[in-house]
Parts: C-alpha cells; structure tokens; sequence
C-alpha cells in the first residue's frame, strides 16, 4: 500500500460523477482505470456521510458582525491613538525648541552649551512655522486622543 | 470589512459546508460550534472585500489553521498530515451501516487526511486550491492526497470485508 498513484484523468472523471455529464471517452476512461475508481468509492463514499451529517441549524450571524465590528473600530482607535502620540512627541520637542529659541534670544540663557544648535534672524520663519504646525497637530489630535484613550 | 448583507449571504451559504469540514476533522462536535464561529470571526477581521471565489477557499484556510493549531500543540506539519488516527475506536461491523463504516474509515485517517480527502472529494477542490487551503505546495498535496485515498479505500474494503470492492 501506500505506492503513490496518480492519474491525470481523476479530476476529470470526477467531475463528470459530480455533475452526472459522461462523454463516452471519459466514461470508457473510468470504467478501465484503477485510480479513477478507487477515487469514485471514495467519493461516494464520503458524499454518503456528506449528506447525512446533522449540521445544527445555522446561528444569526449579527453577533458574530458586531463582534468583528468592535474589533476593527477597536483596531482603528488604537491607530489613531499611535498617531496622536507621536504628534504629541513632535509638539513637545517644538515646545522645548521654542523654549530654548526665546531663551536664547531673549538672553535669558547667555551661555547655553548647546554649540552645534545655534539660532540666529534666519530661523526665525522654520520655527514659527514649526510651532503652528505643532499647535494645529494638537487641535487636530488632542480630542480624538482623549476620545480613543478613555 | 465587506457589507453586513454580503457577510449574512455568505455565512448562511458557507456555515453548513464549513461545519460538515470542521467537525469531519476535529471529529469533535463541541468544538466544531466554536471552531466555525471563530472562523468567521478571523474571516470578518482579515479578510478584505474578497469576490466569492476566493473567500470560500480562504475561510476553508482559516477552518484548516484553527483546528490544527488547536490539534498540533507541539505536533509537527508531518504528523499533523502523516500520523494515523484512533485504531482503537474501530472494530469491523457488517451490521453497523454503511454511513457508521465509513465514519469508522475516516476517523483512522489523520485529521489532515481527512482535511484532504474532504477538500478534495466533497468540496472538489483541484491540488493547486487545496494546497493553499492546507498550507503545502501541490506536488505535496498529489502525494498526501494519494496516500489518504488509498489507505481510505483500503479501510472501506476491510469494513466490507475480504474480497469486497464495491
Ligand atoms: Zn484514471
């Protein structure tokens, strides 16, 4: 037992069983054909218990919907949530910046050691344009984060 | 997610195949109930807005993945799709039925032959469909599936007794 056989006609042949459609050729093939015949009664064989299974009565399929619903709305808040934390990083690193930035300028902070990060008039527009996109990331963020984390 | 009234189509459609499936491997009806929710709770969650002809073949997957991790436990690919099933549950019975003789054939195959032949001979799927269902390439498939029908055959012979090849 147990030698691998196959023949090309199976699927063939067993389709014509499925649909009850023999062309001669295909059903001359079956009635000659070892492999074809084994997988006939198999066929059978299984179609038998196939039809005579008690399947339970189908559920409502809504809990199943409302479950999957959940999740994703779930799935889609803890996204967002990603999201509103990394603006709040990038505002906090602006805020910092602006900090420093009117420290520096302001010469409240006359020998600040941070050398390689110096600010001069021409920063002036980056950084006014980085606090305003930073403010409106909070707008835009902050309700839909204190929605999505409660 | 696809439409609420495509999924309640579809569900109703798929839930009696994908039960007979589930529970022909398992061969465990209190599990089968949760088995198959749990499908199409996965199928909801993962699938995208998949046309019918590939949404039958990958909840069949997800059916397949579920009962075999739950199966498997520590259990390789190999015996999962190689290992004999329950000898001692079978005694040959000439009075018992055909249908009980049959369930008594399939319960010695392994879940994954059972999966095959099911997939195969009641679903009708060609080598290259199951293969993606059960997660091996289609040469494999044509092998194991060889195996399963044959050794299939050969139990249904040993229940109808010597000789016997109907
Ligand atoms: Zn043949």
């Amino acid at each position: 037992m147990n030698v691998d056989r196959f023949c090309e006609q199976e699927s063939t042949v067993l389709r014509a069983a499925r649909s009850n459609t023999w062309d001669e050729a295909t059903r001359h093939h079956a009635a000659s054909c070892p492999i074809c015949q084994e997988s006939l009664r198999v066929s059978r064989a299984l179609g038998t218990i196939a039809g005579q299974m008690s399947v339970p009565s189908t559920p409502d399929p809504r809990l199943i919907w409302l479950k999957a619903s959940f999740a994703q709305r779930q799935k889609r808040s803890a996204f967002i949530a990603r999201i509103a934390m990394v603006a709040y990083s990038i505002l906090g690193v602006a805020f910092s910046m602006g900090i420093y930035w009117i420290a520096r300028t302001t010469d409240l902070v006359p020998s600040a050691p941070l050398t390689t990060f110096h600010l001069s008039g021409n920063s002036l527009i980056p950084m006014l344009v980085l606090g305003f996109v930073s403010v409106a990331l909070l707008f835009i963020f902050a309700p839909i984060y204190r929605h999505t984390s409660s | 997610m696809i439409e609420e009234t495509r999924f309640r189509a579809f569900y109703e459609e798929m839930f009696p195949r994908l039960w007979r499936y589930v529970h022909r491997m398992s061969q465990n009806r209190s599990e089968c109930d949760d088995l198959v929710q749990e499908t199409f709770l996965r199928f909801l969650r993962t699938a995208p807005d998949l046309d019918e002809k590939e949404a039958i073949p990958y909840v069949y997957r997800i059916a397949t993945n579920l009962v075999r991790d739950k199966w498997r436990e520590g259990k390789s690919q190999a015996a999962w799709l190689e290992e004999t099933g329950r000898e001692e549950a079978v005694s040959p019975s000439h009075d018992a039925g055909i249908k009980l003789d049959i369930e008594r054939a399939m319960e010695k195959l392994s879940p994954g032959q059972r999966s095959l032949v099911w997939l195969a001979y009641v679903e009708g799927y060609d080598h290259k469909s199951i293969a993606s269902i059960v997660g091996v390439n289609s040469t494999s498939v044509r092998v194991l599936l060889s195996r399963a029908r044959q050794r299939l055959a050969a139990l249904l012979d040993e229940s109808d007794g010597p000789g016997a090849n109907r």
